[in-house]
């Protein structure tokens, strides 16, 4: 408390210099600088697998590509949304937006299952077969959500149909018109799991995920953003008031991750804990889905202001900057190793947080994040940033593989330079 | 075979138990009875014909023994909800013609005598003959309650003049007051909708800022009117509404609203704005549940935040004595005005129920029965008609039968919404 007493000053003391043109560009510079100098050359060319289509993802710490691995819907899509946003952002070119249509054909031809509709969970490492075929909304978001930026990037026709179809099938088939939400977990031909049967994350299929529906969020806004379709803004409305009313433990002001299929929150030793880049991504991404539906986001500043001071207060490292890992609900954070993508996540919510409320003390915490990302995050030398810095300080963790992509913190760096500009602009306007 | 034999005695039981707990015929029938009883010889009678004022519209004006106290301001608040009392008791089945001619009655006053014709909107109140705006500024808090009612007449009557002017009066909150910057509306302005002076605003609203209780009426506002107009332009902000009430105004950590806000949504909560209105937080919870079925969206991701509120309510503002529910308390605290004042317990008792049906927790039934019971035995008066405004913790009944707050629209809703939830239960009811 004392520690965050004696930021909080010093951010006083500086706020008076937090967004002016010259630190928004010096912030800008150390983004760019991590985008093209420490992330790009690592993911590009050498994640596009040439022989096998797709992306190749299996990389140690080092950066040393490990051989042949299964494919996984989640990192193939992420993969296909990073190089598209590259694309359409401007920050990349076209060869970008090849390395993307290499992805989308994959996606496409080895992971969408022709004969039931929906993305299989994993293929080989040719995409012959699937080695995983069990459907996960999860995995479902992530393709939903690649296939939509794709759309956008490329404008291309086919990839938009399939994401319709996509769209619709999941309506179909995992939409709880009862209860609200999505049903999370089905056999490959969309048959309702076993009741005693474990899912991907380890839950019975009756479960319903914060996880899951923040990224069916994610993916609905995007959805949105390209076919304008009124029945997707209704199911994006549901899942905003899912992220911002059901899943939040109000009493603590924090998220917790499990629910039963009426919303009912879990309890116990597993369901208690927080994670502090799941509460801090949902921020930003309900001021993505606000803005994506046109929604007043009047209304949830005192919302995302709350999940904010829980995180700070109970998750933030006020000596070194960044989020620790978990905490359990209501107390202090127990794993304070320090997650890749919690810090990309953190960074960019407290940028739209600066955005959206004027106050400084946020811009203080971008910049704090943004600090120990450059110092202690990114792998200088190998590239890419490393997955894990446990307590001690060491590096652990892969560069590339089941779950690590360039989807978490290329899109923070990449967004927080878009902010940046939309800063910059604002201030050279009279 | 000795396994299923086992759990066919364990589901029994179960179901013997479920059985038990749940209302029965009986109760339904004593409730629906009661109910009747007390909307026909105890409310429509106290305010029909009386309150029909052959000068136009309704006199409201009668002390604690119902007797009229002679000609007075007429108030656009009390106006706009005994013709919407009127309209609905209409939609409802359980008035005639004479009721409908009232509804009529009262808004031809509204229409002709109320509406300021050179810059819209309704003014706050006129004097007795409808002749001077005694108050002519604009207060979105009673704004909402002359749509409201404009909303049920139209239901009522189909009268497309009604409709005509609801539109209009849609249309001008759209353009003058709605925040586009921050959500909600603007609340208070002059008569000609520039900015309205500080201080004195009707409704104590903080300078260029926001109240709960004002977006509550608004959101019960919109919501019938999106129900007769089907227009998507009023859904979107019944949306606006809805997450303004079930985000904005909720201080989350103790499971309370608070009334006080900066425009842009910051909650005021200096004393002596630390306070809750228990009747406000219940309210709001079945408004919201009204306005999300309106609105066609599932109530249930919501059911954590009402649970929340109605049980602070019941944990701190009910009394689980005598029934019923108490005023105002400090946070986290037991309920130190400890009044019962009629609207609460008409807001109350509709609440309770409606979480009932919402998530069949047998608690919120008994706390429907408990207020309904309190009602019937001390806040109806029996003896001279309607509901007596307060009974103070001392048992004493205070207050006026009909003024500038009171009119038949809370506590006849009350009535009427009740016999509307339990008829629905016992054309379900299974055996």
């Amino acid at each position: 408390m004392l520690a965050r007493l004696m930021l909080c000053s010093c951010l006083l003391a500086a706020s008076a210099v937090a967004a002016e043109p010259e630190v928004l560009g010096e912030r800008a510079r150390t983004l760019r600088k991590i985008l093209y100098e420490n992330m790009l050359p690592f993911w590009y060319p050498q994640s596009i697998d040439k022989q096998h289509g797709g992306y190749r993802l299996n990389h140690d710490i080092q950066g040393i590509y490990q051989g042949d691995s299964p494919k996984y819907v989640v990192t193939q899509a992420r993969m296909l949304w990073f190089f598209s946003r590259l694309y359409r952002s401007g920050l990349g070119d076209t060869r970008h937006l090849e390395a993307a249509r290499h992805g989308y054909e994959f996606m496409r031809d080895a992971l969408w299952d022709s004969e039931y509709g929906g993305f299989h969970w994993a293929v080989d490492v040719e995409g012959k077969q699937a080695t995983m075929a069990d459907r996960h909304l999860y995995g479902q978001a992530f393709g939903l959500y690649a296939l939509s930026e794709y759309a956008l990037a490329s404008d291309d026709i086919e990839a938009k149909k399939l994401a319709e179809t996509h769209f619709a099938l999941l309506e179909e088939r995992a939409h709880d018109k009862q209860y609200g939400g999505y049903i999370e977990y089905f056999r490959r031909d969309w048959s309702h799991a076993p009741a005693d049967s474990m899912t991907f994350f380890y839950t019975t299929p009756a479960t319903k995920l914060m996880n899951t529906h923040l990224h069916l969020m994610e993916a609905m806004t995007s959805y949105y953003r390209l076919t304008r379709d009124p029945l997707a803004r209704e199911r994006l409305i549901e899942l905003i008031q899912i992220q911002s009313n059901a899943v939040w433990r109000k009493r603590h002001g924090a998220c917790t991750d499990g629910y039963q299929l009426d919303w009912t929150p879990l309890t116990g030793r597993w369901y208690g804990l927080v994670y502090y880049g799941h509460d801090i991504e949902n921020v930003w991404m309900l001021i993505e889905a606000l803005d994506g539906a046109e929604l007043s986001k009047g209304p949830f500043r005192d919302f995302m202001r709350r999940m904010w001071d829980y995180g700070l207060e109970k998750g933030y490292d006020h000596e070194q900057g960044g989020f620790f890992y978990t905490g359990r609900l209501g107390q202090h954070a127990g794993r304070k190793n320090k997650v890749f993508w919690v810090q990309g996540e953190a960074m960019l919510s407290a940028l739209h947080m600066y955005q959206l409320t004027g106050k400084t003390h946020y811009f203080e915490y971008f910049s704090d994040i943004l600090r120990w990302i450059d110092v202690h995050q990114v792998d200088w030398e190998n590239g890419e940033w490393f997955e894990e810095i446990d307590v001690q300080g060491r590096a652990k963790g892969v560069k590339a593989g089941e779950w690590k992509a360039a989807y978490h913190h290329g899109r923070a760096v990449m967004e927080c330079l878009l902010i940046l500009q939309d800063l910059q602009r604002e201030q050279l306007s009279p | 075979m000795r396994a299923n034999y086992k759990l066919f005695i364990l589901f029994l039981v179960f179901a013997g138990r479920v059985e038990s707990a749940q209302p029965d015929t009986g109760e339904l029938h004593r409730l629906q009875t009661g109910l009747e009883r007390m909307l026909n010889e105890n409310i429509v009678s106290f305010w029909y014909p009386e309150t029909l004022d052959p000068a136009g519209g309704f006199r409201l004006h009668h002390d604690g023994q119902g007797d009229w106290l002679g000609p007075a301001d007429k108030v656009l608040v009390v106006q706009a909800r005994t013709v919407w009392f009127f309209s609905r008791l209409y939609n409802d089945g359980y008035g005639g013609e004479e009721h409908i001619e009232a509804a009529k009655h009262g808004f031809e006053f509204l229409r002709d005598k109320m509406w300021d014709p050179v810059f819209g909107g309704f003014f706050w109140a006129v004097d007795d003959a409808g002749q001077i705006a005694t108050r002519p500024h604009k207060h979105l808090y009673a704004q909402s309650f002359a749509l409201y009612a404009l909303a049920e007449y139209v239901k009522a009557t189909a009268d497309t003049s009604a409709f005509d002017l609801a539109q209009d009066l849609f249309d001008l909150l759209d353009e003058k007051a709605h925040d586009v910057e921050y959500g909600g509306y603007q609340e208070w302005f002059l008569r000609n909708w520039q900015p309205g002076p500080q201080p004195g605003a009707y409704m104590a609203t903080p300078p260029g800022g926001k109240l709960m209780n004002t977006h509550l009426h608004l959101m019960e506002a919109l919501t019938a009117y999106y129900l007769v107009s089907g227009d998507e332009r009023v859904r979107e902000r019944l949306l606006e509404l809805m997450f303004v009430q079930a985000n904005a105004v909720v201080r989350k950590r103790l499971g309370v609203c608070t009334d006080k806000y900066q425009r842009d949504w910051t909650p005021i909560l200096e004393p002596p704005h630390n306070r809750v209105s228990y009747g406000h937080d219940i309210e709001n919870v079945w408004l919201l549940i009204a306005a999300h079925n309106a609105a066609g969206l599932t109530n249930v991701p919501q059911r954590d935040l009402y649970r929340q509120l109605m049980d602070y309510a019941l944990k701190y503002g009910f009394d689980h004595e005598t029934g019923g529910f108490y005023s105002a308390g400090k946070f986290d605290a037991p309920a130190d005005e400890r009044q019962k004042v009629f609207w609460v317990q008409a807001e109350g008792m509709v609440a309770a129920l409606t979480m009932y049906r919402e998530t069949g927790e047998l608690k919120y039934w008994q706390a429907f029965v408990k207020t309904y019971d309190w009602v019937v035995e001390r806040q109806a008066d029996w003896a001279h008609g309607d509901w007596h405004a307060v009974i103070d913790k001392d048992g004493a009944m205070l207050g006026a039968k009909a003024g500038r707050w009171k009119s038949p629209y809370h506590n006849g809703r009350a009535v009427l919404e009740s016999l509307r939830l339990l008829k629905k239960m016992r054309a379900e009811w299974q055996p």
